[in-house]
């Protein structure tokens, strides 16, 4: 049973990163823009946070100084793209890769080492994690036992964007302007302006999954972050249909494969053991394509998902 | 100049042809500015960043011009080989994020047909011939594989590219370079893959460079895919599903455009000039496949397509400037600035590119108040 | 008293004046129809009163006080509302979720949809528009769609209702019921403005009506003192006779015919069901219906988009096995769509290439694949002279050209291919007076070249005038087979609503 939780707990760990980007995606998208930009939002925050727990000591401090970046990257992603009306797929590249030099500077700046940053405070450490011993034996509950806050949040996000999309007026207004910002916009309402909203509020979401790497669970940043979770992410929202919920079984399909890697490689016996590590690693890929031939098969997005909203005249 | 710039750029005949030009000049410009901004808040020097960067870039002539400039068209043969692969899709309306695997795969299968014993013994120029076209074939497996359930399965490109990518690495670094592959220590080589033999390496055309012919290789590909686009009926079915891919290409299809087997056909292609870069570490600068990748190229093929604004004679210009900005990057450090430092430019360019809208409506009013001042009001016709 | 005013209104678009120093002044209370072609600045004047255009220089004025509309938002503050000729529909939410968007009941923050759902009920309820508040759009007719679009003005409070060519996609019978709810909304002392150009309905709902011509306002009328002809002759600036020239041309064989066709539509609903028809060489067949009743899930049978689930489909005698636009096209089928964006141009492609496309890797326009700049550049100049296409420069994108060149290039492409079969659907939809007289001089041409023609067409009159036979479509069904000399509008009506049918006439 201990190893069931123990995977279980894992499998959470490892999606949390992936899910909130791609809820992430989620948001923006439902609102008709494309965030191919996931991966740079999480590598700005997934510094960021560090830093900002170094400098304060605290994580919580941290924390803030992540979601700050996350909200001003979002806001230059919306200023190209509803602003400006440009190319999301563009403004996107641009983000990624300005964020792969713009890190590994600041790394070098402020840490002056060029892999990794030195330790600091972090939501993984024993203190931080939210533990609930007296349902640690119990099975499957026993897996929420000691987790994280970044991956209970991750969990309370799902229904919480969930709900937003679904329930509430501002949800309906963001779906309406991601199906139809003409028909919204005769009704009165400010497409720029839920656009806005949906894109910044989608970068907070993926500077969360960058965070979740890095203080969430390490306790430092590692310059190879956020090693391509974003786009991941990006297959996921896809592969989960544009839902939270979707985004989420999505990215528990990622993370357990990953997962089962690791038990096979590790209990594997006799010719199991000789299959090389890189099937075990390739796994999940090839699960996914395999799910998309089999089940879920066409994906549709938004419909004005990515066409840039002009008003004429 | 401005019949070659219509001659290259057929497609975009209009009233200001030289804005096609102009926007991305004025976003390197820009790029260039805020980049010195950001060196020069950070407490150092943008005038010694931007003269290490340059000199050493290979662009401009100088002291060890000779070498810098070959490392530069080494460097930017493989960003032509990405952006292209990246360009063709997207001007066939795809989105494939496909050439960071296609490029590894490449670059190993250029590795296993360059020491596999049978053909080491081969002339050189049948035996680059061989893996070449070897390369080809498997990249263009890896991009056909994504046309294939997009086009029979409906399945969307990106998530599947995305998938490739990740298992092209794993099964490459986890598998084959340390498996299969691996060379043994005996021979010399430390890790990776057992050294190509010296028939598969690349012709030198300059003597005492590593230049060689990889970037003639890709200049011949630009011209070929320049005339696929504009003079072929390949290429007119392709712009074609490319213009009308918002609308899912029904106007393609109803005028009896087979868009299946070009979806098919395009990613091939494209995962085949990708898999072409990749070769070219292999046989033109490692000469073996090493343990862990030089990686990358395939995202930064995205910002060079994108920059060279998805034209085959753009990637030419693109390609040069990224693989400059590259060659350049070691000098910066002496300035304390870290090598990755021509990325935040990079990417900062791709980003102007997005704000086109922007630097057109600043570059019109730039122009027309200066056409209005010129024939007063002559614009009210 | 004065509902509303537009002042000296001048918009300028980049290639084209829509409106030129229009000023108009609309009474409380009374139906109000601007009528003129399409492109005569109609939609753009009322688009600037509804706030989505910002003119160039003019006044409004709203109940006698100038207003300055920006936007959307501040012409319903204003009590105005507006229905779009394109509705402003989001298929994927319930008819509630499309009226009460933008104005939502709530609590908090949460959307109270019950309640919303019991206050579109009531509004439907008070004005008397029938609907079910918890359909998904996608899943209504047109004429029940725009009663959606309807109701969701007047929940706004609109004072002034803009209905922009709101008969366009209703049957003879669904236009009345809309004229008893107009007159209804008239006698609750709603302003109406109706923008048409289809002049017997003007002159039957109109209290006054204002003609505009090429941007400008020819002249105000009461609608006693006018005359259709009247009014017909200050639009087109001469006089009109729309008449079809009639021609009788011998049927010779079975070009085209589907049999037991039933086909699902993209929403898994059987759109069309057990449908058999033949079209001679020589004749054209209408096919009258309401929009949504199957021509679209014909037309995409045709094409192969859809895949039948029962039947089969011929192209003379052969039986189409695999059916794709490119084999349909290969047997004999040209095609002109009423979309002309999304199929039957690539926008931002050039004349020229529009033109060839489909033929462009024939000989002489391609040899081993390589285009031949030189004899596409001949044949494509020689085209847009052939059929009038303005201006004649093959090198100027498609989507520079206006909606009837636009289809004449399509016209030019599709004449020019080698056919023996014309899929016609809705070929004049939003063409002006003459590219639509053009339109059916090249279908009574199709013709006498002893080609058979399918016209789908939502007009009653043009398949009452082009049709040799008529076949009416309702439900996914063919519910009568006419012959347009031995029937009315009134009866082909009664059976476009499914009330009649009528068994085909023996040959």
């Amino acid at each position: 049973m201990n190893i069931l939780n123990q995977s279980l707990a894992q499998m959470l760990d490892f999606a949390a990163p992936i899910l909130f980007a791609a809820l992430g995606g989620v948001i923006t998208e439902n609102g008709g823009v494309v965030n191919i930009a996931l991966d740079g939002i999480m590598r700005f925050a997934a510094f960021f946070g560090v830093w900002g727990a170094s400098v304060s000591k605290s994580p919580w401090v941290g924390l803030l100084w992540g979601i700050g970046i996350g909200i001003l990257v979002g806001a230059f992603h919306a200023y190209i793209t509803v602003k400006w009306a440009g190319n999301q797929i563009v403004s996107g590249v641009a983000i990624n890769v300005v964020a792969v030099g713009i890190i590994t500077y600041f790394l070098e700046l402020i840490f002056k080492t060029t892999g990794y940053s030195p330790t600091v405070p972090y939501f993984g450490s024993a203190v931080n994690r939210i533990s609930i011993p007296f349902i640690s034996n119990i099975p499957i509950l026993g897996a929420f036992s000691n987790l994280t806050i970044f991956v209970w949040l991750s969990l309370f996000l799902v229904f919480g964007l969930n709900f937003l999309l679904y329930r509430t007026v501002l949800g309906l207004r963001i779906r309406s302007v991601g199906e139809n910002p003409i028909a919204a916009e005769t009704l009165g309402i400010n497409v720029f302006k839920v656009k806005w909203f949906s894109t910044i509020a989608g970068a907070v979401l993926a500077a969360l999954g960058g965070m979740a790497l890095s203080i969430g669970s390490l306790s430092s940043f590692t310059n190879s972050m956020p090693a391509g979770k974003g786009f991941i992410a990006l297959a996921a929202m896809i592969f989960g249909r544009w839902t939270p919920f979707g985004a989420m079984w999505a990215s528990f399909l990622f993370a357990s494969a990953q997962v089962l890697q690791f038990i096979l490689q590790a209990t594997a016996k006799g010719i199991a053991s000789k299959i090389p590590v890189g099937f075990y690693l390739s796994l999940p890929y090839f699960l996914t394509i395999g799910a998309l031939i089999g089940v879920v098969g066409k994906a549709v997005g938004p419909a004005a998902d990515g066409v840039p909203y002009k008003k004429e005249g | 100049m401005k019949e070659l710039f219509y001659r290259l750029f057929v497609e975009r005949k209009e009233k200001y042809w030289w804005m096609n030009l102009l926007v991305p000049v004025t976003s390197i410009v820009i790029a260039l500015i805020v980049g010195a901004i950001f060196i020069w808040s950070t407490g150092r020097d943008p005038f010694l960043a931007y003269k290490l960067l340059f000199n050493a870039s290979g662009l401009v002539p100088g002291p060890y011009w000779k070498s810098s400039f070959t490392e530069m068209l080494l460097s930017s043969s493989l960003f032509i080989a990405t952006g292209l692969a990246f360009a063709i899709a997207a001007r066939s309306g795809l989105f494939s994020i496909g050439a960071e695997g296609q490029f590894t795969v490449g670059a190993i299968t250029a590795a296993y047909f360059g020491y596999a014993k049978p053909f080491a013994a081969l002339p050189t120029i049948i035996h680059l011939t061989i893996i070449l076209l070897m390369v080809m074939l498997a990249g263009g497996l890896w991009g056909f594989v994504a046309g294939y359930l997009r086009a029979k399965k409906g399945i969307n490109e990106v998530i599947v590219t995305i998938m490739l990518n990740w298992i092209a690495f794993h099964l490459i670094e986890g598998w084959l370079v340390t498996g299969p592959m691996a060379a043994d220590v005996s021979t010399g080589v430390i890790s990776g893959t057992p050294s190509v033999s010296p028939t598969a390496r690349l012709p030198i055309i300059l003597h005492n460079t590593r230049l060689n012919i990889g970037i003639l290789i890709m200049i011949a590909v630009i011209i070929i895919i320049w005339f696929l686009l504009y003079k072929t009926t390949f290429g007119f079915e392709i712009r074609a599903m490319g213009h009308t891919a918002v609308w899912g290409m029904e106007a393609s299809r109803v005028q009896g455009i087979n868009i299946n087997k070009r979806i098919m056909q395009v990613m091939l292609i494209s995962g085949a000039i990708a898999a072409l870069g990749g070769s070219f570490i292999t046989l033109g600068i490692n000469f073996h496949y090493p343990p862990v990748a030089d990686s990358g190229y395939g995202f930064d093929g995205i910002a060079v397509a994108l920059i060279g604004q998805n034209e085959p004679f753009g990637i030419l210009f693109s390609g040069i400037l990224i693989g400059a900005l590259r060659t350049g990057a070691t000098a910066v450090q002496i300035a304390h600035i870290p090598k990755t430092f021509p990325s935040i430019i990079e990417g900062l360019i791709v980003a102007f590119i997005a704000l086109q809208e922007l630097i057109r409506y600043l570059l019109f009013k730039l122009v027309k108040t200066k056409r209005t001042a010129q024939t007063e009001g002559g614009l009210t016709q | 008293m004065e509902a509303l005013a537009v002042k000296n209104i001048v918009k300028k678009f980049p290639n084209v004046l829509a409106n030129d120093n229009v000023s108009l002044s609309i009474e409380k209370g009374e139906i109000f129809a601007i009528v003129g072609e399409n492109g005569a600045g109609k939609s753009t004047l009322m688009k600037i009163v509804y706030g989505l255009y910002t003119p160039n220089s003019g006044e409004i004025f709203v109940f006698g006080n100038k207003e300055d509309i920006k936007n959307s938002h501040d012409a319903i503050k204003l009590k105005i509302g507006m229905v779009h000729q394109e509705f402003m529909l989001i298929p994927r939410f319930t008819v509630t979720e499309n009226i009460v968007l933008g104005d939502e009941p709530k609590k908090g923050v949460v959307f109270d949809y019950k309640r919303a759902v019991l206050e579109v009920k009531e509004l439907s309820e008070k004005f008397g528009l029938k609907i079910n508040p918890t359909e998904k759009v996608e899943n209504l007719s047109v004429g029940i769609q725009q009663r959606v679009e309807i109701l969701k003005i007047l929940r706004r409070g609109a004072e002034i209702l803009i209905l922009d060519e709101p008969t366009a996609v209703l049957t003879p019978q669904e236009t009345e019921e809309l004229f008893k709810t107009l007159n209804a909304l008239k006698q609750n002392g709603k302003t109406i403005i109706f923008i048409s150009h289809k002049l017997g309905e003007v002159m039957e709902i109109a209290d006054r009506v204002a003609v505009m011509r090429r941007g400008k306002v020819q002249g105000v009328v009461n609608k006693p003192d006018t005359s259709e002809k009247e009014l017909a002759k200050m639009m087109v600036g001469r006089d009109v006779v729309l008449e079809v020239p009639q021609v009788k041309v011998e049927k010779g064989k079975v070009v085209f015919s589907v049999s037991g066709l039933t086909v699902k539509n993209t929403r898994g609903i059987i759109g069309l069901k057990n449908v058999s028809f033949e079209v001679y060489s020589g004749e054209i067949v209408g096919i009258a219906g309401v929009e949504g009743n199957g021509q679209a899930e014909l037309v995409n049978a045709i094409l192969g988009f859809l895949k039948p689930i029962n039947g089969k489909i011929y192209m003379g005698m052969e039986e189409m096995k695999f059916i794709t636009p490119y084999n349909m096209r290969t047997r004999g089928m040209s095609y002109i769509t009423e979309d002309r964006k999304r199929r039957g141009l690539v926008l931002p492609f050039k004349a020229r290439e529009n033109v060839i496309m489909g033929q462009h890797s024939l000989y002489p326009f391609s040899n081993k694949g390589i285009l031949n700049n030189q004899a596409i550049d001949e044949f494509v100049t020689k085209k847009l002279e052939e059929f009038d296409v303005r201006p004649p420069n093959g090198y100027i994108k498609a989507e520079s050209f206006s909606g009837g060149n636009q289809q004449k290039i399509i016209l030019a492409r599709e004449m020019s291919m080698k056919h023996s079969f014309l899929l016609a659907s809705q070929p004049t939809r939003g063409l002006d007076v003459g590219a639509t007289e053009f339109v059916y001089k090249i279908l009574v041409e199709e013709k006498k070249k002893s080609k058979g023609v399918l016209l789908i067409s939502l007009e009653l009159s043009e398949i009452m005038g082009l049709s040799d036979r008529i076949l009416v479509l309702y439900g996914g069904e063919i519910v009568g087979e006419v012959m347009p000399s031995e029937t009315t509008e009134e009866e082909i009506g009664l059976m476009m609503l499914g009330l009649k049918r009528k068994e085909r006439v023996e040959q």
